[in-house]
């Protein structure tokens, strides 16, 4: 079942003078139930518009989007908000008031009691400072209390946009391990983000987002192979020869630091050998080029750096 | 609803605002009734007895012709009598605070209590949107019309409690005040029963006010927006109107709350206005400033 599903998602915003700029553009997503769900994009891809028209706090221009089977814009966001725990960019909370303060007084229309303020101060590690002013707080440790607030109705999905925004690399180990932790709960996490290792590592399945549209979207390896290029990296002794034999058989290929990179996929293994092998020139190495996340993402995304969404 | 009433009143209760400006108001209370206590606690005896020398004072030079009487210089003519009739009795003015003079502090400090009010609403709702907390209270209730309507309900409460606890305080120290150095004369049953409306009608005003400012601060996502739109209102706009348009003036703001509290007519203008017209205009107004508020919150998004 799905807990997320997005339709032909558009949302244009009309700016005075600026005229109109489409943040999302036809958005289709599907985010199954449990785990882990990275929702990656560069900045201004649309990402945290999406999250919005979600949550109902902005209305799409057109196209539609279902939230654990409630439509938002239809005002069905009630029916299910007890079982979202959501933060939007930066949790915003009342400096003026303590880290407790502040989850207690959005816990306590939802009848959210003072065990479960302190339960989740606990599991993100701020009970020892539940009691200072949100102001005086790390910005790691406002991520942190944010993440506690959503986390405070127990919620099925959690959607967290930029959780390790701002946070020093021990904070970002530390939201790494949470998030690792809920997915493994059962829980459907629904992270948006644009530092790509942190999806990689977190993430059981991806949604890669470029200028409000989807990319690619599947488990991570899939989309990881999806993304990769058809190309083999051969290293022999002389290259330049190698490069006259593969031409001459019709072959393209190029010159890379270690050997050639050779325009097939990795199934056509066996004509490369086969080639060198007849022209006298034996492989050193054959393998298929292995790009990560970060390569499969600025191939996908290498034009959608341009707006500002 | 009672949960999301309780948990905006205490968000209200814990800002430093209401606590600053309820300090503020107390301490100006408590100069206030010190200087009366001082003005009050002047001698009586030794106000007469300086009038009384001032009157010899003026006869003396009277009786030797100073003060040129006409027909003084007829024979006939008493000087002494004549002086006497023209100079009179002086009068010694009571200076001791009267305790039944309560009810015009409460109506001259009730324009002030009303532009507090008026600040606190339009900050409470200003500060969620400045700093961005109304996201995070929509993900917890995305009902925006129940919502707002939590926050002006709130609002309207802190509102009408702020302006009660003003006035039981400057009542309390005024008591004081009246008892020690000043005069209790006058305080009745009747008089209770009439300043006990007035600060109701001071803080239904003052709650009306509180609710405007949050209405504005909600259309215009901002603190500053909504005061200086409520200034240009009062100050400028209403000015106008008096001035070039006094045909007009019935459906002023200011006006008919002025005569809600007072139940005195702000000039001719009014004056063919009962206090059931102005309750209607003002509960009109208090109406159209939520309608518009909750069209605004309800339709526009929040990025």
């Amino acid at each position: 079942m799905a807990v997320i599903e997005a339709e032909g998602l558009t949302k244009r915003y009309r700016r005075f003078r600026k005229g109109v700029t489409t943040a999302v553009d036809g958005l289709d997503l599907v985010v199954p139930e449990g785990g882990v769900f990275g929702f990656l994009g560069p900045n201004g891809a649309g990402k945290t518009t999406t999250v919005r028209c979600l949550l109902a706090l902005v209305r799409p221009t057109s196209g539609r989007c279902h939230i654990l089977g409630a439509d938002p814009q239809r005002g069905h966001l009630n029916e299910v908000i007890g079982r979202i725990g959501a933060i939007v960019e930066t949790p915003a909370l009342f400096p003026g008031f303590s880290g407790r303060r502040n989850l207690e007084l959005l816990g306590r229309p939802s009848g959210i009691g003072a065990t479960a303020v302190d339960g989740v101060l606990e599991r993100v590690d701020l009970a020892e400072r539940a009691d200072d002013r949100v102001k005086t707080y790390s910005l790691g440790m406002k991520q942190r209390l944010g993440i506690a607030a959503a986390l405070l109705k127990d919620p099925e999905l959690l959607i967290l946009d930029e959780p390790a925004n701002g946070l020093d690399p021990a904070g970002i180990r530390e939201v790494r391990q949470l998030l690792k932790r809920l997915g493994a709960e059962g829980r459907t996490v629904f992270v948006s983000s644009h530092i790509l290792s942190e999806v990689q590592q977190t993430c059981d399945r991806v949604a890669i987002l470029a200028r409000g549209r989807c990319v690619a979207q599947g488990p991570v390896e899939d989309v990881l192979a999806s993304g990769q290029a058809a190309k083999l990296l051969v290293v022999v002794d002389d290259a330049a020869r190698a490069g006259e034999l593969l031409t001459a058989e019709g072959i393209s290929w190029s010159m890379n630091g270690e050997g050639l990179t050779v325009d097939l996929p990795r199934d056509h293994g066996a004509r490369v050998t086969k080639t060198l092998a007849q022209g006298g020139l034996y492989l050193s190495e054959l393998r298929a080029s292995s790009d990560d996340l970060e390569s499969v993402f600025l191939k996908l995304t290498e034009d959608g750096e341009d707006d500002d969404r | 609803m009672i949960g999301m009433l309780a948990a905006e009143l205490h968000r209200m209760w814990s800002r430093r605002l209401l606590r600053l400006l309820g300090v503020l108001a107390l301490a100006v209370v408590l100069l206030g009734a010190t200087i009366t206590f001082f003005q009050s606690s002047r001698n009586a005896g030794a106000l007469r007895r300086q009038a009384e020398a001032a009157r010899q004072r003026d006869l003396a030079a009277c009786e030797r012709g100073e003060f040129n009487l006409p027909g003084q210089n007829r024979e006939s003519f008493n000087l002494e009598r004549a002086c006497e009739r023209v100079i009179g009795e002086y009068e010694v003015p009571d200076p001791r605070w009267h305790y039944v003079s309560l009810q015009g502090v409460l109506l001259g400090t009730s324009p002030l209590l009303a532009i507090l009010c008026l600040l606190l609403g339009a900050s409470f709702v200003g500060a969620e949107w400045q700093k961005g907390t109304i996201t995070t209270t929509l993900t917890w209730e995305p009902r925006r019309v129940r919502l707002l309507a939590t926050k002006l309900a709130a609002m309207a409460i802190v509102g009408m409690v702020f302006v009660f606890v003003m006035h039981l305080f400057l009542a309390a120290v005024m008591a004081v005040v009246a008892l020690v150095a000043g005069s209790t004369a006058g305080v009745d049953g009747v008089w209770a029963r009439e300043t006990a409306g007035l600060s109701v009608r001071i803080a239904a005003v003052g709650s009306l006010t509180a609710v405007m400012g949050c209405a504005i601060a909600t259309v215009g996502r901002n603190t500053t927006a909504a005061l200086a739109a409520a200034f240009v209102y009062f100050a400028v706009i209403e000015g106008l109107i008096r001035g070039f348009r006094p045909k007009w003036q019935p459906w002023l703001l200011g006006d008919n709350a002025g005569q809600f509290i007072s139940g005195q007519a702000a000039g001719e203008a009014m004056a063919d206005k009962t206090t059931a017209d102005v309750t209607l205009t003002l509960l009109l107004y208090a109406a159209v400033f939520m309608t518009l508020a909750t069209i605004f919150f309800n339709r526009r998004d929040v990025t």
